[in-house]
């Protein structure tokens, strides 16, 4: 899952950052509203974690401009302000849902996966798909109730074609979502994840949609 | 809450003294001279009797016994109005002519003189008049308890009126009083059942003039409370802020060090150790305000020179400068001894350094220059970086006002709390073409 981190204290931001990748998810961090705008305009993110003390503008007025932008992705909102008032204005603003700094890891990971699911439509946090049975919390993967062994890199992949499931993704879109925006990687490493993917899931689990990128298929055997 | 009636009580004490002292003054006033007028009049009567007693035996000749009976007659006709209750005529040597029937012989006899005299007999005091016309003694008596008894009736019969009068007056009064100060009530329990939050003025729009300055320096001060309490509100979510931002980085840090390994976990120690570090500055700068503001005794016995002051300061942010390469420049200029404490006065020049050498761009200077002149020493703090916006150069020195990422916000702050509790002063500036001055002022200690 690729989730934009937008904090503008560093020593926050490098832990929120390098916990919520220790705990499988892919991010982008950055530390001004301008940044955070230029990176939701660029890319798809799934969740935004948005501190709401930006030194350029406040995160508050942020949110309000996406929600009328029609920006619809879900955004928790952190904030070290625990005034009732403040809370309410957050989830007035348009934020999904918030944490009170400081929090625990497990709690902000909790809340972006039930975030994801309901933004899917989903009643569990567990993706079904065809054959597949995805648990983003566990990071495990069935296939036919069998459980499939997968690298890092690959659950990600998986895990972006499945919350689209029918929708093509650019390769481009995909490499964001493996390595978050604007880290240089090979052209060809989305390539490379699809084919281990296909030979551990079978080779007809990915279609691959000529010019235009990947969709997963519905394994219907 | 009983205070709410005492101007009432005082207005009505007061007041009601004074009105019924007066009503009194004025009673005994009209009581005197009523007592007086009825005196004069009963004297009146004894003698117009004792004169129409004489005129009769003169003019026609009476006879004693006629006398009598006509005396008789005079003391008993009319005992609702007993004037004259004894009478007596006799000659000159002494010879009874004439007594009225019950008369006692022992106050009526043997007056020398003509007048009024008061005389007791038999446990009794009599008002005696004697009158001697030609030949004759014509002495006229009244009971002066039948007199008094007499006028007690007069007085009583005045004073019921008077006294219901004085009674409505007080009760008038009180209503009176009440209805007068019913805006102060009202005001009061305006006050009393007013909302912390609620900002609005008091009305006193119908309210006696009086009251007006009392009720708009009290609208003054609700206004500068509810500042204060804005202030404060501000102050406690902004020091929220600036101490959750490093126990989050803290906290997250160590919980990544938890879930990773290798480098990352001891990437994320080291970030948990600087956030530590932070929080340390913070709880410090924090708690030297606290103190700087609760006027806590700052005990520093060793008195300090300017020199030692800026010596001292520059070794503790040395480290800092070399570390971004920033060459520090320290012109010693002044050996005179400051008044201020000399770990505050290190204080506030480390935190302006500290500000300077953050803002400096590597390899670059910040030069330091002390002088002493006039009683004051004043440190010169000048860096090369790009300064402060002209906008904001009047909210740096307010506490939580930061523009980078690592500071407090609270170094300004204590330095402005610093400067203005010992008498110095506090100057910010840029500088062209590039750089930031900050011109810092303390006295000098003076025997």
């Amino acid at each position: 899952m690729y989730v934009l981190i937008v904090e503008d204290d560093d020593l926050v931001g490098d832990g929120i950052k390098a916990g919520l990748e220790a705990l499988g998810f892919t991010t982008d961090w950055v530390r001004t509203s301008a940044a955070a705008d230029t990176a939701v305009a660029t890319v798809t993110h799934d969740a935004v974690v948005l501190d709401l003390g930006l030194p350029d503008m406040d995160g508050l007025k942020l949110l309000s401009r996406w929600r009328a932008q029609g920006r619809n992705l879900p955004v928790i909102i952190l904030t070290a302000r625990d005034a009732v008032p403040e809370r309410v204005a957050g989830l007035q603003a348009g934020a999904d849902d918030y944490l009170t700094k400081p929090f625990d890891l497990s709690e902000l990971e909790a809340r972006l996966h039930s975030l994801i699911r309901r933004a899917h439509g989903r009643a569990t946090n567990t993706i079904r798909y065809g054959q597949f049975i995805f648990d983003p919390v566990k990071q495990q993967v069935m296939v036919n109730n069998q459980p499939v062994v997968l690298t890092r890199r690959e659950l990600t992949l998986l895990q972006a074609l499945l919350l689209h499931p029918g929708r093509i993704l650019a390769p481009g879109q995909l490499q964001d979502q493996l390595y978050g925006w604007s880290d240089g990687v090979e052209s060809n490493a989305v390539a490379v994840h699809v084919h281990n993917l296909r030979r551990k899931l079978g080779e007809e689990s990915i279609e691959t949609v000529r010019g235009v990128g990947y969709r997963i298929a519905g394994l219907t055997q | 809450m009983k205070s709410r009636h005492t101007l009432a009580l005082q207005l009505m004490f007061v007041i009601g003294v004074l009105v019924t002292a007066l009503w009194l003054i004025l009673a005994s006033w009209l009581l005197y001279g009523v007592r007086n007028e009825v005196r004069n009049t009963l004297d009146d009567r004894l003698a117009a009797s004792a004169q129409m007693v004489a005129s009769l035996m003169r003019r026609q000749q009476l006879s004693a016994t006629t006398v009598t009976e006509i005396i008789d007659h005079a003391s008993e006709s009319t005992p609702e109005y007993p004037s004259m209750r004894a009478c007596r005529v006799s000659d000159l040597r002494g010879e009874v002519l004439a007594l009225s029937k019950g008369a006692p012989q022992g106050v009526l006899e043997s007056v020398l003189a003509d007048g009024y005299v008061n005389r007791a007999f038999d446990g009794e005091v009599w008002r005696v008049y004697s009158l001697t016309v030609d030949t004759l003694r014509i002495t006229t008596a009244d009971r002066v308890s039948t007199r008094e008894s007499l006028l007690t009736s007069v007085v009583l019969a005045a004073a019921l009126p008077f006294g219901l009068a004085l009674a409505g007056t007080l009760i008038l009064l009180w209503f009176g009083i009440r209805w007068g100060l019913k805006p102060l009530q009202q005001l009061s329990y305006s006050v009393a059942t007013r909302d912390l939050h609620d900002s609005a003025p008091l009305e006193w729009a119908g309210g006696p003039a009086e009251v007006k300055p009392l009720v708009d320096e009290i609208n003054r001060l609700l206004l500068r409370v509810q500042q204060a309490v804005l202030r404060e509100r501000r102050f406690t979510g902004d020091a929220a802020h600036e101490l959750r931002t490093p126990l989050t980085a803290i906290k997250t840090q160590l919980q990544v060090a938890r879930i990773t390994r290798g480098t990352s976990a001891q990437h994320a120690l080291h970030q948990a150790e600087q956030g530590v570090e932070r929080l340390q500055s913070m709880l410090d700068q924090l708690l030297l305000l606290a103190r700087l503001e609760g006027n806590a005794a700052f005990e520093d016995a060793a008195i300090t020179t300017a020199d030692e002051i800026g010596s001292m300061a520059l070794s503790e942010v040395i480290s800092k400068a070399e570390h971004k390469n920033v060459r520090l420049a320290y012109q010693i200029g002044c050996a005179e001894p400051i008044a201020t404490p000399g770990a505050l006065a290190v204080a506030a020049l480390r935190n302006l350094l500290d500000n300077a050498i953050k803002a400096s761009p590597p390899a670059s200077q910040v030069s330091v220059v002390s002088i002493c002149e006039h009683g004051f020493c004043t440190w010169v703090i000048r860096d090369q970086g790009q300064g402060v916006a002209e906008e904001q150069l009047q909210q740096v020195v307010n506490r939580f006002v930061h523009f980078d990422m690592a500071g407090s916000g609270l170094g300004l702050a204590i330095v402005q709390t610093i400067v203005n509790r010992f008498g110095g002063s506090l100057e910010l500036a840029n500088i062209a073409p590039q750089g930031f001055e900050a011109r810092l002022t303390l006295p000098l200690l003076t025997d």
